[in-house]
C-alpha cells in the first residue's frame, strides 16, 4: 500500500489538505473544508486513521468535527464542548485537539478558551469537563493573553495515561500524575519579564512544546520569555536560549530522526512580533539548545511574516521534513532537515496550525 | 395557527438548507429553538450557548423585534408570530 504524507492546515478561513504520494516530491492540495470558518487545529490520530478539526465559529459557536476519509467528508461531533450550566463561563473556540493514549483510541482532549480542558470518550461526539482543573483556586486571578485565555497544549505521557501536562497562556503549565484529579503547576526557572515577580509558582505566558516519542523527558518549550529545555518530563526547566537573536517567539519543533535536533522560529519582540532583522529565519540546534544556528537557504532576504504557534512541524521521513506556514498565507517545506526551503504554496488565508503526518 | 420560522445566511446549512418552516406552537423562543433542534440536531447549539443564552452574532426576531430587546429567550410566542434567524452583519476585522 502506497504512503501518503499530510500536511493539514487550520487556517483563518478554512481547513486545507495536502497530500503527497511519490515521496513529498509534489503535493495535491484539497479545501477550504469549513468555507469561511476560522480552523485553530487540524490533526490525524493514526489511531483511528481519523482526521479531526477545530472550528471557531464566532457566530455559530465552537465544534470539534471528524473526517474518515482525509478531509473529504466530514461529521460534526453531536455536541461541542460545554461548561456546565451555572458557571456563567461559555466556550468560546477550541484551540487544540490531541489524540488520547494508546491504550485509549476513542479518547481524545481538547483545550479551549477560555482555559478548560475536556475530554471525549467516543471520537469528539460528546465532551466533559476536567472539573480539577477548573476549580483551580488560582483561577479567579487567571489573566488572558493577546490570544485569549486559552489552554493551547495538551501533552499526553505516552507511558503512563493519568500523567498529562497542559498549557494556558498567561497562567503557566500544569501536570497531572493521577488523570486529571489533581493538578500542580510546573514553571520552575521560567522568566516571567513582564511581571514584578521574575520566577514565579504561576503566571508565565507558554507558547508552545515539542516533545520526541523517544524521549519522552525531554521537552522543548518556547515561552514569551524564552526557550528552554526539562529533561525531567516538565517538572524542572533549563534556559536554552543561548545565541539565539531573541527569546521571543512561538513555534517550535523536534526533529523525528534526531530527537536532539530542535526548530525555533524567534520573534523581534512581544510588543512588535515581526521576524529578527526584518528576515524571517527558523533556528536549529543539533545539540538539544546548547547552540543554534540560522537555516534560511530558500526563504526571502527580506521579510514580515511570522509564524503561529501551531504553525511548525516535523514529519517522520528520513531525512526529516520540516513544515511552516506564515500568518501571510505562505507554507513553506524543507525536505532536508531545515538545510533550505521550498514554497509548496502561497495565498493561503493566514494559517493557524500545520501538522504532518503519515497515513 | 402555527408559527412561520425564516432561517437566513449560513445558518440555513444547519438547518438542512431550509429558509422557511411552520412549526407547532412553541411557548417562547427557548422552546422554539428547542422544537427546532429536535428537527435539526445540533442547531440549538449554534444558536444559543451553554447556557441557553442567543450567542451574540445570532439575532432572533419575534416580528419585527429582536428578542433581546424584549424578553430574550423567555419572549412569548403567539400563534401566526413570524419569528426571523439571522446572523448578525458583523465582522471586518478579520
Amino acid at each position: 500500500m502506497k504512503q501518503t504524507s499530510l500536511i493539514m492546515l487550520g487556517t483563518r478561513k478554512g481547513a486545507f489538505v495536502f497530500e503527497s504520494q511519490d515521496g513529498r516530491r509534489t503535493w495535491k492540495s484539497s479545501g477550504p473544508y469549513f468555507r469561511g470558518e476560522p480552523i485553530f487545529h487540524v490533526t490525524y490520530d493514526r489511531r483511528t486513521s481519523t482526521m479531526y478539526a477545530a472550528l471557531a465559529n464566532d457566530f455559530t459557536g465552537t465544534k470539534v468535527a471528524r473526517s474518515a476519509d482525509r478531509g473529504r467528508t466530514w461529521k460534526l461531533g453531536r455536541t461541542p464542548p460545554k461548561f456546565p450550566k451555572g458557571s456563567d463561563w461559555s466556550a468560546k473556540r477550541v484551540w487544540h485537539i490531541e489524540p488520547g493514549h494508546e491504550d485509549e483510541q476513542d479518547t481524545l482532549y481538547c483545550g479551549i478558551d477560555p482555559a478548560a480542558l475536556f475530554k471525549s470518550t467516543d471520537r469528539g461526539d460528546t465532551w466533559t469537563l476536567n472539573r480539577a482543573l477548573f476549580d483551580q483556586p488560582t483561577r479567579p486571578k487567571w489573566n488572558p493573553g493577546a490570544g485569549g485565555l486559552c489552554l493551547h497544549t495538551i501533552m499526553v505521557d505516552s507511558r503512563d495515561k493519568d500523567t498529562m501536562q497542559v498549557a494556558i497562556s498567561s497562567v503557566g503549565n500544569l501536570k497531572t500524575t493521577d488523570g486529571g484529579e489533581t493538578w500542580k503547576f510546573k514553571n520552575k526557572n521560567i522568566r516571567q519579564d513582564f511581571g514584578p515577580v521574575k520566577y514565579p509558582e504561576w503566571g508565565q505566558c507558554p507558547h508552545h512544546f515539542a516533545r520526541h516519542p523517544s524521549r519522552p523527558n525531554v521537552i522543548y518549550h518556547q515561552n514569551h520569555c524564552g526557550q528552554y529545555r526539562s529533561d525531567d518530563n516538565g517538572e524542572t526547566w533549563k534556559d536554552i536560549q543561548g545565541n539565539l537573536p531573541s527569546r521571543f517567539g512561538f513555534a517550535v519543533a523536534v526533529d523525528y530522526n534526531d530527537p536532539k535536533r530542535v526548530y525555533v522560529a524567534p520573534e523581534e519582540s512581544g510588543a512588535a512580533r515581526l521576524p529578527v532583522g526584518e528576515r524571517f529565519q527558523v533556528w536549529g540546534s543539533d545539540d538539544e539548545g546548547k547552540s543554534w544556528s540560522p537555516l534560511d537557504k530558500g526563504l526571502p532576504r527580506k521579510s514580515f511574516f511570522t509564524v503561529y504557534r501551531e504553525g511548525m512541524d516535523t514529519d517522520e521521513d528520513d531525512p526529516s521534513g520540516v513544515y511552516f506556514g506564515t500568518a501571510t498565507g505562505q507554507l513553506y517545506f524543507s525536505k532536508n532537515a531545515g538545510e533550505s526551503w521550498n514554497l509548496v504554496a502561497e495565498g493561503l488565508p493566514p494559517i493557524l496550525s500545520v501538522n504532518a503526518s503519515r497515513a | 395557527m402555527a408559527l412561520k420560522v425564516h432561517v437566513s445566511g449560513h445558518l440555513r446549512g444547519y438547518a438542512m438548507g431550509a429558509l422557511d418552516m411552520e412549526v407547532e406552537r412553541a411557548k417562547d423562543v427557548l422552546a422554539l429553538v428547542v422544537a427546532l433542534d429536535k428537527k435539526f440536531p445540533g442547531f440549538k447549539d449554534r444558536l444559543l450557548d451553554e447556557h441557553d443564552r442567543t450567542r451574540i452574532y445570532i439575532n432572533i426576531f419575534v416580528n419585527q423585534d429582536n428578542a433581546r430587546d424584549l424578553h430574550g429567550e423567555a419572549t412569548k410566542l403567539n400563534d401566526g408570530d413570524v419569528i426571523y434567524i439571522l446572523p448578525s452583519v458583523a465582522g471586518g476585522m478579520r
